[in-house]
């Protein structure tokens, strides 16, 4: 068995101690960064990058894809504690993550988090060992056509992910395309409303926006009631699930990880779109949606698993081809080179202790991360009882320090003023920020894709129904508009019937 | 009298300054360096950054530290490096978009000449022309005719709008006398993962980014954009040996500071990069990211710079490329 060998060489590799060593910082290091809001992988990454440079090629590597995935586990437990995402891929996680810690249930919400990143972890790091080349030419079949499709696909689902009116949910997905639409055109190279702003011409920052509209907002909303907020510290329990909740979240991780390992695969992928699809399908496929948005176990299970998995498979196309699908593995191509790899398809086989030995660590760190995520859950949920007044300015000044640190740039800290003020507004009106966000990222890559398309194929449109994986994803599209408008039809009927009676 | 006295006031100043900028480049650098990237991290000038700066740490005995400043083109991070202290203690590293930078913005915040002042190179490196190893066009001969045979319906693709990539591909177009459909993407791996499956037919790819795939038949090389054969693919003709001899262009990094830096300081950072890319252990990491550590003195480079603006300004004319 060659996959046996190669896994054995694998763990030969990484079970050394510097090995396990190195993994073990990164992964802790990931951890504390996926918490710390705003704060990403690729910064820290830049930053650490020079202490690598006197380790081997395998330790350095192994470093800082822990630090990668380390951060996945991170990202959820602030969104869940105080409705702030850690990272742009738990900002799902926040719309059920949060009102379970309102129930009182904060410590089952990190748990599963935990756990399902951990099983989801597991089971990509499979993938990867097993599938790698096959998987990578599957998504080389992925064209601009088959993205635009895809893209339609998760814009629609998005007006699944409100819980309230459809009506405010499809405006803030609009909204959401249109603060999308800041920035440089790819395809004229025109700055749209950017307003002479230099800083505005790469377009509005994800990070900055997400810290205002959920955590700015919240943090306002808040001290309305002065330094005290209506806590639920009294209520907060331990961190065992209970028989329902286990038989609710253990379908929902099954799905999040295949879900995200897929959509890892894919270039501008990795961990956020991952997990918005899962909690989407999460919603759509329970019996009790109504539940979603109100602390629902599913909609942090499936979201969480989704992020992690996708972190992870979205090593494969920078492993197998040296393309990296995101700007963190553009960074670990980089680092590469920097020790001397020629990043590239040869580096499994001319390289095989690095990539095995990599592979093998990513076991190895989801390992290390449950058993270091777990005991600290109970340290998280104290937080929960640190007095208000005392915690808003600590978050208020992680979050300045984390949008700073994206692109070192002080205008991306003023962004987060207006864009708390409009989330506050948002929060008084009832409209959700999570369909602006989805619309955020997906408008552009949409917008993109269907003009990329239309100038390949000379501005025929036809194109997206005759390439067979993009008229699939069209349809299953349709379907969706279906599903979300016959409720609402039917309900209309009821309502007339009930007037004639 | 008093024109004496100012005479002797005014020499004793100008002795004073001299002194003191020559003891002051003596005793340069006294605290750590920061090197400002205006690009993301990962990306070729980053590295290139990175390597160098690595060694000159060992060689100024202080701290090189790299941090990247990306957005709007480099432009935002050529502003803070225009902006900082003219100390020498913060310096920039670019690649060649800071040449195309004056050719396709049309209005730059800073000139690029004035108010930099050039270091020294860290390196070149040629494009190489890769397309789908199983599509339709086998050579660069079987490219051309196709372009020739529909004109502007053959797409290509490039890294963005005004990117280097974009004009050396236009450049070609323009040699060539062809005319074709260019597609731009947000970055090199897209352009290239389309280019490896024939969705577009090739991509100037800088070589660090294209060597892998090609070593592995993933893509197929139709030539590289040098004068002269590059080291780390010597079986891949050039394109000026395929028809078009005056052909050449390539990608290259160098380094800049602030306009006011005095020239002591300069000098010496340009020794001491010169000093770092003759390193065996430099040449290695170049080699396999395909650069050539070629190095310049400060005034070569600055005629470099110069003569690098002018052609990039020629390609953007003479090609109608929107100016952004």
């Amino acid at each position: 068995m060659e996959l046996i060998d190669n896994l054995t060489l694998g763990f030969q590799t990484a079970l050394t101690l510097q090995n396990l060593l190195y993994c073990f910082t990164g992964v802790l290091l990931g951890t504390l960064i996926g918490v710390l809001p705003g704060l990403g992988a690729v910064p820290t990454i830049a930053m650490l990058l020079p202490i690598t440079y006197a380790l081997t090629p395998v330790s350095a590597l192994i470093m800082l894809a822990g630090i990668y995935y380390g951060a996945q586990y991170g990202g959820s437990t602030t969104s869940i504690l105080v409705n702030l995402p850690g990272e742009s891929s738990s900002i799902v996680t926040c719309l059920d993550g949060y009102q379970m810690a309102r129930n009182g249930r904060a410590g089952a919400a990190l748990a599963v988090c935990a756990i399902g990143s951990f099983f989801a972890g597991t089971i990509a790091t499979m993938i990867v060992a097993g599938f790698a080349p096959p998987l990578t030419e599957l998504a080389m079949t992925f064209g601009p056509a088959e993205y635009f499709s895809l893209m339609v696909l998760g814009l629609i689902s998005a007006v699944v992910l409100a819980h309230g009116s459809l009506i405010k949910a499809v405006g803030m997905i609009v909204l959401g395309l249109l603060l999308g639409m800041v920035g440089m055109d790819v395809n004229s190279g025109v700055a749209r409303f950017a307003f002479g702003i230099t800083e505005l011409y790469d377009g509005i920052n994800l990070v900055p926006l997400a810290m205002g509209l959920f955590a700015f907002s919240e943090i306002l909303a808040n001290l309305e009631h002065g330094a005290k907020r209506e806590v639920f510290t009294s209520k907060v329990s331990g961190f065992w699930l209970s028989r329902q909740e286990v038989r609710e979240a253990a379908p929902a991780i099954v799905r999040g990880t295949l879900l995200g390992s897929g959509l890892g695969l894919l270039p501008g992928g990795g961990a956020v779109l991952g997990s918005f699809a899962a909690y989407t399908v999460e919603k759509k496929l329970s019996r009790t949606p109504e539940r979603f948005g109100r602390g629902a176990i599913a909609g942090v299970a499936g979201p969480e698993s989704a992020n992690n998995a996708g972190a992870m498979t979205s090593f494969i196309p920078m492993l197998t081809l040296g393309i990296p699908p995101n700007a963190v593995m553009a960074l670990m191509v980089g680092a590469m080179t920097i020790h001397n790899i020629q990043p590239g398809p040869q580096v499994m086989t001319r390289n095989p202790e690095l990539f095995w030995g990599l592979v093998a660590s990513m076991y190895i760190g989801n390992v290390m991360l449950l058993i270091l995520n777990l005991p600290l859950i109970q340290i998280w949920i104290k937080l929960l009882l640190v007095p208000y007044r005392l915690l808003y300015p600590a978050i208020l000044m992680f979050c300045a320090i984390g949008v700073y640190s994206v692109q070192n740039n002080t205008i991306d800290v003023l962004l987060t003023i207006p864009l708390g003020i409009l989330g506050y507004v948002f929060l008084k009106l009832g409209c959700e920020p999570a369909p602006l966000m989805l619309g955020f990222i997906l408008g552009p890559m949409m917008e993109e894709n269907l003009r990329r398309t239309l100038l390949l194929s000379m501005g025929d449109p036809s194109i997206f129904f005759t390439r067979p994986l993009s008229a699939v994803l069209l349809v299953l599209a349709a379907a969706l508009v279906v599903a979300v408008t016959l409720p609402a039809i039917s309900r209309k009927r009821e309502t007339v019937f009930v007037e004639e009676d | 009298m008093m024109k004496k006295t100012w005479l002797l006031v005014a020499v004793a100043v100008c002795l004073a300054l001299g002194a003191s900028a020559a003891v002051w480049a003596q005793d340069y650098p006294t605290h750590s360096l920061k090197v400002i990237v205006p690009l993301t991290p990962g990306s070729g000038a980053d590295i290139a950054g990175r390597i160098v700066t690595k060694y000159m740490t060992a060689g100024l005995g202080q701290p090189v530290v790299v941090e990247n400043r990306p957005g709007a083109g480099g432009q935002i991070g050529t502003m803070a490096v225009i902006k900082s202290d003219a100390d020498g203690y913060t310096l920039m590293v670019q690649s060649a978009s800071h040449a195309a930078n004056s050719a396709i913005y049309k209005s730059l915040q800073y000139d690029p000449l004035k108010d930099l002042v050039d270091v020294a190179i860290l390196g070149m490196t040629p494009y190489v022309m890769v397309t789908n190893p199983k599509g339709p066009y086998p050579s660069l001969k079987a490219l051309v005719d196709a372009a020739k045979a529909a004109p502007a319906k053959i797409p290509f693709a490039s890294a963005g709008v005004g990117s280097s990539t974009h004009l050396a591909a236009e450049y070609f177009t323009q040699t060539a006398g062809i005319k074709m459909l260019h597609i731009p993407y947000k970055g090199s791996p897209e352009a290239i993962r389309d280019s490896s499956v024939g969705i577009t037919s090739y991509y100037m790819a800088p070589i660090n980014t294209a060597i892998g795939l090609i070593k592995d038949g993933k893509v197929k090389p139709l030539g590289v954009t040098s004068a002269k054969r590059d080291a780390s693919l010597p079986d891949v003709p050039t394109i000026a040996e395929q028809g078009y001899p005056s052909f050449s262009i390539g990608l290259w990094f160098g380094m800049w500071a602030p306009a006011k830096v005095p020239q002591p300081i300069i000098k010496k950072l340009n020794a001491e990069v010169n000093r770092v890319l003759k390193l065996p252990e430099v040449k290695t990491q170049y080699a396999t990211l395909g650069i050539d550590p070629v190095t310049m003195s400060p005034e070569e480079f600055a005629k470099f710079v110069r003569t690098e603006i002018t052609t990039y300004q020629r390609i953007v004319r003479e090609g109608n490329i929107p100016q952004q």
